[in-house]
């Protein structure tokens, strides 16, 4: 009997033989991460006023935008039917957490998205007023058609950047605590399955975001043979230093806790990490990608380094945690399914190159924030006041 | 003249916003599907069923063999494989029949591949249900079958309708 391709029939165990969420949808957390982390640094300037971070914060901002651009590019390549994608949008239910989370998601880029408008709109309006043809007309819509700029209008915008800042971190916090919430709920799953996922998530999304923002920090003021802030800087690796402090031990605590209850799911997770998950979880995730960087970020903030050395601890420390965290999206992902789900043995997985959802497409989503952070960059002042020049009208 | 108020801008924010609200609901309006069943707990679109009814049969079930081949069928009813789907073997009564008429004969597969697919040894089936390895013992529940080369088609002594006699 002619069967089509690689199907199944009949009780087959494992009975499951492929892992359905692959590449795309390690990328999809991973990205959603840099964008809620990139954001928390423009609020720790915006609405806790940590001084340090005030001339990162616009960059920041740019940053959380153009991950948030592309971080739900990776689910409309996985599920295709991107003519449909719109409609996740436009039909509103809250009978199912993927759909709640189109509202949160685009909520959010419409605020960071009015944030910006509203801190760029002093620049809007010098360049609506300086310049003509296409670009002009450009700037004018940006403007919304109001060419005057006046302090008591200035006034008004930096209270609502602020209560939107003030919204955002809520906001922020809870669109990547649900991305854990996502794998968190799915009870069939054990190694998922655990109430703190929405918070390992969230705080590994803060230290992905703040190590990705400072790796593009140093680039551009190196590209550009512009001085590094080193205060800032400090400043900065204390904190990424602390909240990985924070996401490592909630690591270490969801995995003692699953060890020490000797449960049925530590009988399903055991041989998970022994087997298939030893190297990129025991090995990488939590030994060799979380030690470092916690030796390395100490050693910057306890000691007196300074200049040249520091940047170059703070980067290496920064490239590593970027590292890790994308180990940790892929070993929940991919990791979670790799028991079967009859639970009797594990799936394989392949890794693909060329598929659909395979390397390539997932290095192409992953820089086409960067090559957008550039475009927008060409066009407005990143490191600059926009409202620095201001004409008087 | 004085110009603009502080909050204008605000204003046209507001109504580009309250713009993409509207559009958004209309889009979503537009975007379900006319015959959607609203009811929460049965949410799919009505049409879907006549859609599927539409589809050409392929597998008809034991009742579609029964009116050409009655007297087999009664003779089946003592057989061990009385509850087997007709079609599992000799193929969807689509390939067979056409407008009533057999077009072409029914294919049946003899291989052991058939009889593996439900007598294939696997940790889920009833311990008493009789099972046999693919590549080990393959005797371990009739011993006799040991004698057997592997290659053995399971037909050679089996009635395929009633395999115990």
């Amino acid at each position: 009997m002619e069967l089509p391709g690689d199907a199944l029939v009949n009780f087959i165990f494992p009975n499951n033989a492929k892992v359905w969420w692959s590449v795309m949808i390690v990328l999809y957390p991973y990205l959603t991460g840099l964008m809620a982390g990139a954001f928390v640094v423009s609020a720790l300037s915006h609405v806790f006023k940590i001084k340090e971070f005030k001339p990162i914060a616009n960059f920041a901002l740019i940053a959380a935008f153009c991950f948030g651009l592309f971080a739900a590019t990776p689910l409309l390549v996985h599920l295709g039917q991107p003519q449909r994608a719109y409609e996740i949008y436009v039909t509103p239910h809250l009978t199912s957490a993927m759909s709640i989370f189109g509202y949160f998601y685009s909520g959010y880029l419409v605020l960071l998205m009015i944030e910006i408008w509203l801190i760029y709109r002093p620049y809007f309006t010098r360049m609506a007023n300086q310049t003509k043809g296409f670009m002009g007309f450009i700037w004018y819509l940006l403007t919304l058609g109001q060419l005057e700029y006046n302090p008591a209008s200035a006034k008004v915008d930096q209270k609502i950047i602020a209560v939107l800042a003030g919204i955002g971190i809520p906001w922020a916090s809870v669109l990547h605590g649900y991305v854990g919430f996502v794998f968190g709920s799915v009870k069939a799953v054990a190694w998922w399955a655990t109430a703190l996922q929405p918070f390992i998530f969230l705080s590994s999304a803060i230290v992905s975001g703040m190590a990705v923002l400072f790796l593009m920090y140093t680039f551009i003021r190196w590209r550009q043979r512009q001085a590094y802030d080193f205060a800032m800087v400090r400043k900065y690796m204390a904190f990424l230093w602390g909240i990985f402090i924070l996401d490592y031990a909630l690591e270490v605590i969801e995995l003692a806790f699953v060890v020490y209850e000797r449960g049925y799911h530590w009988s399903l997770i055991e041989p998970l990490l022994k087997g298939p998950l030893f190297d990129s979880y025991a090995i990488m995730q939590m030994g060799i990608l979380s030690v470092t960087p916690l030796l390395i970020l100490g050693y910057v903030v306890l000691s007196n380094i300074s200049g040249r050395m520091m940047i170059h601890m703070a980067n290496f420390g920064s490239l590593i945690l970027l590292l890790q965290v994308l180990f940790m999206r892929f070993n929940v992902v991919v990791g979670g399914q790799l028991i079967s789900k009859s639970e009797r043995g594990f799936v394989d997985f392949e890794w693909e190159i060329l598929a659909k959802e395979g390397i390539l497409t997932a290095i192409v989503l992953f820089v086409a924030p960067f090559v957008t952070y550039y475009i927008i960059s060409r066009f407005i002042p990143i490191f600059d006041d926009p409202a620095a020049g201001k004409e008087g009208s | 003249m004085s110009g603009p108020s502080s909050t204008s801008h605000l204003y046209r924010l507001g109504i580009v916003l309250v713009a993409f609200f509207v559009a958004a609901v209309l889009v979503g309006w537009w975007a379900v599907p006319s015959s959607w069943n609203f009811d929460v707990d049965h949410w799919y679109r009505k049409d879907a069923l006549i859609d599927n009814a539409q589809k050409p049969m392929v597998y008809g079930g034991n009742e579609s063999c029964k009116d050409c081949h009655e007297p087999a069928m009664k003779k089946l009813a003592k057989f061990k494989h009385r509850a087997l789907s007709c079609e599992s073997c000799h193929g969807p009564v689509a390939d067979h029949v056409r407008g009533n008429k057999k077009f072409a004969a029914a294919k049946v597969d003899k291989s052991r591949w058939q009889c593996e697919n439900c007598h294939q040894e696997q940790i889920n089936r009833p311990k008493d249900f009789p099972q046999f390895s693919k590549t080990g013992d393959i005797g371990k529940f009739v011993k006799k079958h040991n004698l057997l080369e592997k290659k053995t088609l399971c037909l050679e002594c089996h009635n395929a309708h009633d395999p115990t006699n």
